[in-house]
């Protein structure tokens, strides 16, 4: 039988911000096809219930580490940790991400360096941290990040999760074209409105839900667990030469205006 | 901004945004051909010989067939010594949900709108070739980018303006023809009255209610007018305007980057 593209038998993979939502999701996803998954974010209760649940549901390593994607300077001994725990990380997907809305003309500036520092310079640090490592190691290795909707397009009162997630998208290219020659690719899962724990307070919004449905050509909330598909693509064999891309996983809402 | 008087050729000039366009030309001190089929009412016709004055040349061309369009550009030639400057204003839609699209509607959305830009474009660049200087705009859609529902051949024929624009920019540049392709949103026009009183009756609300709707969702809070897209039209066809081809400019006051 033909090699099975999309298996991770044998890889590591780093999922940051994975104690629930789309990073729980994700790093389960990989889990199923074979990935042992090293798990970060900054709630250690949280943290264990997930590694329990992902070995219970799926009989892969995990590892847990507390880490908060702000403390930048410290981000690059977490990586280095991580691999000297798990013996080498093999697919990084950065997912750790937040969010906060204000009217643009009011945003406060700390909250705009949050979230451009969790959503965009914590990427980049810890993506620096992995390629010097697939260098050491001499193979080449995948990234995957979380980007969105607002990768592309933008809501009122969003100007700097819409700065990151555009960033998001930039420096998957500028990474995945730089870093081709190593045999690492890079690329970007673009989720549409999924039902997380970040999304709770618009979906439980009745008009928020009506325009959405509305907007969405599949009428429905996707689920977490529907990015798997994606990140397993992107992290696998099978896209060995895609590079640089994003790919939406958005019920349809960007073919439509 | 002060622009040089050009000879011009607009189609779709009866009414809407070509009407807007070929009068904001006439303003620029512009020679002008206009095509229609709308020409072929006399009242409108007689309307647009009153408008443009006696030196105007006015004629209901099927720009779905290079015959026509071929002969509309020899006599505007004949007329004027030159053709500066195309603008393609038509476009024709006939909604309808995919699985009811006739081969008849595909057949004639795409014929008027994409095969109906190439003769433009091929019949006018002729004569464009031997002057070394030329300009084309083709006006395009929101739907050139992204889609709307029950607009099937529509959209595909707006998409492929897009591929038109930019393959005929990197074929002619060489010539000194610059082709462009602004895509208008939502604009007010006879076309868009149609559109919510259909769009009114699917969604149990009133015409005024669509319309507020619309409104709503574009990020300065109005629909567009053929007057915006006649000022992004004029730039890009502007003797002093160089160096730009092949691109698209969308005029949507914001509408398609906002996900509302």
């Amino acid at each position: 039988m033909a090699k099975d593209l999309f298996r991770l038998d044998g890889k590591t993979a780093l999922v940051t911000g994975s104690s629930r939502g789309i990073g729980l999701a994700l790093a389960k996803g990989l889990a199923q096809y074979g990935a042992d998954v090293a798990i970060s974010s900054r709630h250690e209760e949280e943290l264990a219930q997930a590694k329990k649940e992902i070995e219970t549901e799926t009989g892969r390593k995990v590892w847990t580490f507390v880490v908060d994607m702000l403390e930048t300077a410290k981000l690059d001994s977490f990586f280095q940790k991580v691999v000297e725990t798990t013996g080498g990380v093999d697919i990084l997907l950065n997912n750790a991400g937040i969010n906060a809305q204000h009217p643009a003309e009011e945003f406060p500036y700390e909250v705009w360096q949050n979230i451009i520092g969790t959503n965009l310079n914590a990427v980049f640090v810890l993506s620096q941290a992995f390629c010097r490592h697939r260098k050491q190691v001499g193979k080449g290795g995948k990234i995957v990040n979380t980007g969105s909707l607002m990768s592309h397009m933008t809501r009122p009162k969003n100007p700097p999760y819409a700065a990151s997630k555009g960033g998001i998208l930039m420096l998957t290219k500028a990474l995945g074209a730089e870093w081709a020659k190593y045999g690492i690719t890079v690329n970007a899962i673009g989720p549409g409105f999924l039902k997380t724990k970040m999304t709770r307070h618009v979906s439980s919004d009745e008009t928020f839900n009506k325009w959405m449905l509305a907007r969405t050509p599949m009428n429905r909330w996707g689920e977490p667990e529907e990015l798997v598909g994606a990140a397993v693509f992107l992290s696998s064999d099978a896209s060995s030469f895609v590079t640089g891309q994003i790919v939406y996983v958005d019920g349809g809402i960007l073919a439509l205006l | 901004m002060e622009q040089t008087k050009q000879v011009s050729v607009v189609c779709g000039a009866g009414r809407g945004m070509g009407l807007v366009i070929a009068e904001a030309l006439a303003r620029r001190g512009d020679r002008l051909a206009l095509m229609d089929v709308l020409y072929k009412d006399s009242a409108i016709r007689a309307r647009a010989a009153e408008t443009f004055g006696k030196e105007v040349l006015l004629e209901a061309v099927d720009i779905s067939q290079s015959q026509p369009v071929t002969d509309f550009m020899g006599k505007a030639a004949d007329r004027f010594g030159r053709i500066d400057c195309l603008v393609n204003a038509v476009g024709v839609n006939r909604p309808a949900p995919a699985l009811q699209v006739t081969d008849e509607d595909w057949d004639f959305t795409l014929n008027v709108n994409l095969k109906g830009a190439f003769l433009l474009s091929r019949e006018a660049a002729k004569v464009m070739v031997k002057q070394k200087y030329g300009r084309i705009v083709h006006i395009g859609s929101t739907s050139s980018i992204v889609s709307c529902p029950s607009a099937v051949p529509y959209t595909a024929s707006k998409h492929g303006m897009v591929g038109l624009v930019r393959a005929l920019a990197s074929d002619l540049a060489q010539y000194g023809i610059m082709i462009n392709l602004v895509c208008p949103g939502i604009t007010d026009t006879e076309m868009l009255d149609k559109v919510i009183c259909q769009r009114a009756q699917q969604m149990g609300l009133t015409p005024a209610q669509v319309r507020e709707d619309m409104q709503r969702k574009t990020p300065d809070g109005r629909l567009g007018k053929c007057s915006d897209v006649a000022a992004a039209v004029l730039f890009l066809v502007a003797r002093e305007t160089e160096h730009i081809n092949g691109q698209i400019l969308t005029v949507d006051g914001g509408r398609s980057l906002n996900l509302v």
